[in-house]
């Protein structure tokens, strides 16, 4: 690790259905209570529950783009100051679903007559470089949209910390977005992974996920100054090579990813206080997370997933909650949703809000395939 | 930036027209990518010939056209050596979009139900997965997909890669979709070819990355110390002019698929072009030059 370079964090930024920003985000977990419920816009199919939305981000037909790209635009205005006259940066983007709202828009629009082409231009993700383009020219044309479902935020920050940790490059951004849409919410219903009644992520009363929307954004550089928040300290990926939709039941992978990670970032399992939880609330997925972390772990480490208030930001978990719990590390406590229910192992994750001590933590995502991240962060405080 | 070149093995291009690199080879001999009347004669089919033999699960007929592409060019190609700490890269420029577009009809057009096994065959990196799952690979892999722009990520990607010691496998293809059919004006030509290779960085040959070039009469300047031009079908009329006997083209073989530059990177090799080849990709920020040394 001696010649690897430092990757700090030099600004951040989150917007969640708790709030717009990390401050007015954390102000809501710090009550806690899950964030606001919203009907879905549009046309809505017959779900008992209703998934989270950021507030205040106008739909594309007042922005003339799609939801993803608005969303991003604005993560990258909240950290402009940190990246503002430091000439190109390679911009590392992370989407699971971005622009499939404005796809199924499409449809119904070619079925009203009224759609507007070339098709394949609001099509998927392309829209959301384009508008970043379209606003900052020239300062984004190096980009990459990485995209592996639920895990996709965790490879733009792998990359851009392996880039700039090796000296390939001095500083980037990385961003993860996604809006919600019908295809996701009945996608996962179809999978029966959606819970009737709210997400309960790491309970033993839990009984599926709820979808999120949401983005975050890091400004990643090879020097420190005087707004460094934290480092990307390591981080790595594997695949667990045994299902398309289900994590490997003895967990080998997601342990030798969070391994690995750890000893990418050159410290000691006993190092790492916290680990923030892929924990999306299926009865699955949760379970193999919690043994891989005792397992690896024992109780020396705290677990709880950001989930229970923000719900599953697919693509965008990692980066949508990084900076969350690197504020809630600072302020020495972590918030949980007050009542989720009991806890799957209570040593691990206390019930209710906790106290925390501890500069590094892990963060996890999973996606479809197997495919695992693991980022470590350290916090500075 | 380094100024080695990375060494491009293990390369396996497959679709309806290609089975081997002998068919590449003929087709190239026989001007199929040099002569722009001949483009229209090679027809593309979405199916590659023995797609299904080299899969061993019931799961083979589940899955897309690109996921069948991709998995049949990771097993004639690098999969075979693949190393455990290897990463597999995807580009391509609307992943399982055959997939979205049935999701998008029955949906939004149809009555809302979807088959349980649809959805997840609709994210970006499935092809990958399969794979992996498949052959219970432990690999990193991740799918990057930037639309029409795919083919930019892909060299502005490689370059940043291969200064990087390790090993690495580059994945890339395109499938055809009904989405396509509802384009009014100009219909995207997607072609299904895959491609699949492993490249070795810090090489004595192989391919290196020469710069960026922001007009076309400074890119022609080069064109004297080279064997062949390997360039995209939008530069094609461009250069040949300037150079009629060296300029190729993959457009016959992939069409306005975004990922396509992937192909183009191999062809000097797959072709075994002896002494040097350029290998140009026309972008909003210029043309962006690599050379071959075979």
């Amino acid at each position: 690790m001696s010649d690897r370079r430092k990757v700090y964090i030099n600004a951040y930024s989150s917007m969640q259905g708790l709030g717009m920003n990390v401050k007015e985000s954390i102000a809501a977990a710090a009550r806690e209570t899950r964030c606001p419920v919203l009907p879905v816009p549009g046309k809505a199919p017959d779900f008992d529950t209703k998934p989270y939305f950021i507030l205040n981000i106008p739909d594309s037909g007042t922005t003339g783009h799609t939801r993803c790209a608005e969303i991003a635009l604005r993560l990258l205005e909240s950290i402009e100051s940190g990246w503002r006259g430091k000439g190109s940066i390679p911009l590392f983007m992370a989407t699971s679903t971005g622009g499939i709202k404005e796809t199924e828009e499409l449809y119904t629009g070619l079925i009203k007559n009224n759609q507007k082409f070339p098709l394949y231009q609001k099509h998927y993700f392309y829209d959301i470089a384009d508008t970043i383009n379209g606003k900052y020219p020239g300062l984004f044309e190096e980009s990459y949209t990485f995209s592996t479902a639920c895990s996709s935020a965790g490879h733009s920050i792998y990359h851009a910390y392996k880039f700039i940790s090796s000296g390939v490059m001095d500083r980037a951004i990385a961003i993860g977005v996604d809006s919600l849409s019908i295809t996701t919410k009945i996608g996962f219903d179809s999978l029966k992974l959606v819970s009737p009644d709210g997400t309960k992520p790491l309970t033993l009363q839990r009984n599926g996920l709820t979808l999120g929307e949401g983005g975050g954004v890091l400004l990643l550089e090879s020097e420190r100054n005087e707004n460094t928040l934290g480092e990307i300290a390591g981080g790595f990926s594997n695949s667990d090579g045994y299902h398309v939709t289900s994590p490997n039941p003895a967990g080998t992978e997601q342990r030798n990813c969070m391994l690995k990670a750890v000893e990418s970032a050159g410290i000691s399992l006993a190092d790492v206080g916290y680990v923030s939880a892929h924990g999306t609330g299926t009865p699955v997925n949760d379970k193999i997370e919690m043994d891989v972390v005792k397992g690896l772990f024992g109780g020396g480490v705290k677990v709880s997933s950001l989930k229970g208030f923000i719900g599953h930001t697919l693509g965008s978990s990692a980066i949508t909650e990084i900076p969350l719990v690197m504020d809630m590390i600072r302020s020495g406590r972590i918030y949980q949703v007050k009542g989720l229910g009991d806890m799957i192992d209570p040593e691990l994750t206390p019930p209710g809000s906790f106290d925390i001590d501890t500069d590094y933590f892990i963060k996890n995502s999973f996606g479809f395939g197997g495919n695992n991240v693991s980022i470590v962060v350290k916090v500075y405080r | 930036m380094k100024n080695k070149y990375s060494q491009l093995t293990e390369i396996s291009l497959l679709n309806s027209a290609i089975a081997n690199a002998g068919d590449l080879k003929k087709i190239f001999e026989d001007g199929y990518l040099s002569d722009k009347s001949k483009w229209g004669d090679i027809e593309i089919t979405p199916d590659i010939q023995g797609a299904f033999d080299c899969i061993p699960s019931r799961i083979k007929y589940s899955m897309s056209k690109l996921s069948l592409g991709v998995y049949n060019v990771l097993d004639k190609g690098p999969g075979k050596t693949l190393r455990e700490d290897e990463e597999v890269y995807l580009f391509t420029g609307f992943a399982e979009i055959y997939t979205v577009n049935q999701i998008g009809n029955l949906i939004m057009i149809e009555d809302y139900s979807i088959n349980p096994a649809i959805f997840p065959n609709s994210v970006n990196h499935i092809s990958l997965s399969y794979y992996t799952i498949l052959n219970k690979k432990p690999n990193y892999l991740a799918a990057i997909t930037d639309g029409l722009d795919t083919g930019k990520s892909f060299i502005n990607y490689f370059k940043r890669r291969i200064c990087l010691p390790e090993s690495f496998v580059v994945c890339a293809g395109e499938e055809d979709s009904g989405f396509f059919l509802f384009e009014s004006g100009d219909r995207l030509k997607i072609k299904h070819t895959y491609i699949a290779y492993r490249v070795n960085p810090d090489t004595e040959t192989g391919v290196r990355y020469l710069g960026c070039y922001k007009n076309a009469d400074d890119v022609v300047k080069l064109f004297a110390g080279y064997e062949a031009i390997f360039t995209d079908g939008g530069s094609f009329g461009e250069f040949k002019g300037s150079c009629i006997d060296k300029v190729h083209s993959e457009y016959p073989l992939c069409g306005d698929n975004p990922s396509a530059p992937a192909v183009r990177m191999a062809l000097p090799t797959l072709l075994d072009i002896k002494g040097l080849s350029l290998i140009i990709n026309k972008s909003s920020t210029g043309y962006d030059i690599y050379e071959s040394l075979n």
